[in-house]
């Protein structure tokens, strides 16, 4: 089944074509890689499906809905969460807090709810207690030691903040999960470890979307992969298609 | 432990409530004014503490709120039904211009606000057969209440302290829920990185506005027990320099504390009346006092007593 269709995305910046009407499917349940040399258009392409950068043309459509121009916050709404390339986490709140606001979707916080909240405690407080105990599940299920949960964050190693705004993505309960380069800066031990949360994220039924230069680490996890070059599709196949391609050395090692 | 609390909380209660037996009356009256200046404080805590906007047009919503509840009275309206209808009056004018000026962010949004707040001054200065121009509007009813067989009694200084000490309670209670919910956590996740936030799900535009909304409510509120404490309200009560007053407060007290503007208010107002003498200079001694804070002290009073102490005081 297909999860999200991308039909011929462009963006451009400037006279710099970063991504040239690419078009691609995901389909449900999968990992799927997005390879590329720097400056082949990955991060632009999950900007683009996430709303971050407005495209100049093409579609995104997820479960058959069209998601391009929503705001940010709907399409979080309809199921796509993700991490960005730089390490985005409040760094100030606690790893709770963190996870907390990934709820954000989820948790009506309209003013009339609220009015009513101070009226219906007990039924406000259950229903507190059903999301604390979300937070609780997601924070256990990336692999932080529950007992750093009021920790702030910054004061956590890079391997617990990346899993924090990993954690922060799930609480929205998203359907994919768009990963840019999530492991980048950490050791091989670490990295493994990242990845094992990957394939635990998988078998839960959560379809994935990975950006990453580990390209080690992309053909081990992935079902599927994508070689971006200069911002057009020229691979779309099994890790070891993308192994054995002429073309894709070609791009990599200029060979 | 928590009957200890209670303990400790009665006792600070009585000691309040017995406040206006001992004090003098210029004290009682100081200390219903630092109270109005407390509720529209909280409010701008809310907005620039919590979710990192500065509003430099806070003084305009105190006023907007003052004359309302002002003008309402005249007219024959219950002094009791002003207060809630001029405080929700002021936040709906909040929440409409909050539609245009929250559009801006840093810098401008607080710029938009100056402008803002100075023509809300200008509207209540030259606007004469409403707002009475300069002179301003006199006699405002006061608040009062009806006794069996002793008819109406009207509110003394002495009710005025109780009333405004309670309203505080609440609204303690008010925020503390507020800040604590998945709301202000919102507004905190905004206040930190603005366009993570709105990836992660959150409702940039809706909580902004919420928020603007209730910082200009708790403003009008504090307007409306203003004109009916003091019985007058002129244009100058409501002049960009009390915006900075109010600013200072929050920044002085400490930013996103719920007791700041406790404290912010309490020594501003003290101060300010050692500085009477300074005149319009008082301003360049808040100006100064903000740069000092935001260099050596940026989480204000609140955080400087928990060093010294090694309490915890926040949220």
């Amino acid at each position: 089944m297909i999860l999200l269709r991308v039909e011929n995305l462009k963006k451009s910046f400037g006279g710099l074509v970063a991504v040239d009407e690419l078009s691609f499917e995901v389909l449900q349940g999968e990992i799927l890689g997005v390879i590329g040399p720097n400056g082949a258009g990955k991060s632009t392409l999950l900007n683009l499906i996430t709303n971050h950068v407005a495209a100049d043309g093409g579609n995104v459509l997820f479960s058959g809905k069209e998601l391009t121009h929503l705001p940010r916050h709907k399409i979080v709404e309809h199921g796509i969460a993700r991490t960005f390339q730089a390490l985005t986490v409040f760094s100030s709140l606690s790893v709770m807090d963190n996870v907390a606001i990934g709820q954000a979707s989820r948790v009506r916080t309209r003013l009339g709810e609220r009015l009513k909240e101070f009226r219906f405690r007990g039924e406000s407080e259950r229903k507190k207690d059903i999301f604390r105990k979300k937070v609780e599940e997601v924070i256990d299920f990336v692999g932080i030691d529950r007992r750093k949960a009021n920790t702030v964050v910054a004061k956590l190693p890079l391997l617990d903040q990346k899993k924090v705004a990993i954690a922060t993505a799930l609480a929205s309960e998203p359907k994919l999960l768009l990963l840019d380069e999530p492991l980048a800066g950490l050791n091989k031990h670490e990295a493994d470890d990242l990845l094992e949360e990957f394939r635990k994220l998988k078998s839960s039924g959560v379809t994935i979307v990975l950006i990453d230069h580990n390209l080690e680490a992309v053909m081990s996890i992935c079902d599927r992969i994508l070689v971006l070059h200069f911002g057009t599709l020229i691979m779309n196949g099994s890790p070891d298609e993308v192994l054995q391609s002429k073309k894709v050395s070609e791009v990599y090692l200029g060979v | 432990m928590k009957k200890g609390r209670l303990f400790i909380a009665l006792g600070i209660a009585a000691g309040i409530a017995s406040i206006p037996a001992i004090a003098r009356e210029d004290t009682v009256h100081l200390i219903v004014v630092t109270g109005i200046w407390i509720i529209v404080t909280s409010g701008l805590n809310l907005l620039t503490g919590y979710m990192g906007h500065v509003s430099f047009g806070q003084a305009g919503f105190f006023g907007f709120g003052a004359y309302i509840s002002a003008l309402l009275s005249k007219m024959g309206l219950s002094v009791w039904l002003s207060f809630p209808i001029s405080a929700m009056v002021t936040g709906a004018v909040g929440v409409l211009l909050g539609l245009g000026i929250l559009r801006l962010s840093g810098a401008y949004f607080a710029i938009g606000t100056l402008i803002l707040g100075e023509v809300l001054y200008s509207v209540y200065y030259n606007w004469s057969p409403v707002t009475g121009g300069y002179m301003g509007l006199m006699n405002i009813p006061p608040l009062g209440f009806e006794l069996p067989f002793m008819g109406e009694v009207t509110f003394s200084l002495v009710h005025w302290f109780y009333f405004v000490n309670l309203v505080l309670f609440l609204l303690v209670i008010f925020m503390r829920k507020l800040v604590r919910s998945q709301f202000g956590r919102e507004l905190i996740a905004i206040r930190q990185n603005e366009s993570l936030a709105e990836s992660l799900g959150v409702n940039v535009k809706a909580r902004k506005l919420q928020c603007f909304g209730i910082s200009c409510l708790l403003a009008g509120l504090g307007g409306a027990f203003y004109s009916h404490f003091m019985g007058h309200v002129s244009p100058s009560s409501f002049a960009v320099g009390r915006s900075l007053e109010f600013i200072t407060i929050v920044i002085i007290g400490g930013l996103a504390s719920l007791i700041g503007p406790f404290f912010g208010s309490y020594v501003l107002i003290i101060m300010s009346l050692y500085m009477e003498f300074l005149g319009a200079w008082r301003m360049v001694v808040y100006g100064l006092i903000i740069i000092f804070v935001m260099m050596f002290a940026r989480g204000g009073i609140v955080s400087a007593i928990e060093k010294c102490f090694g309490v915890e005081l926040r949220r």
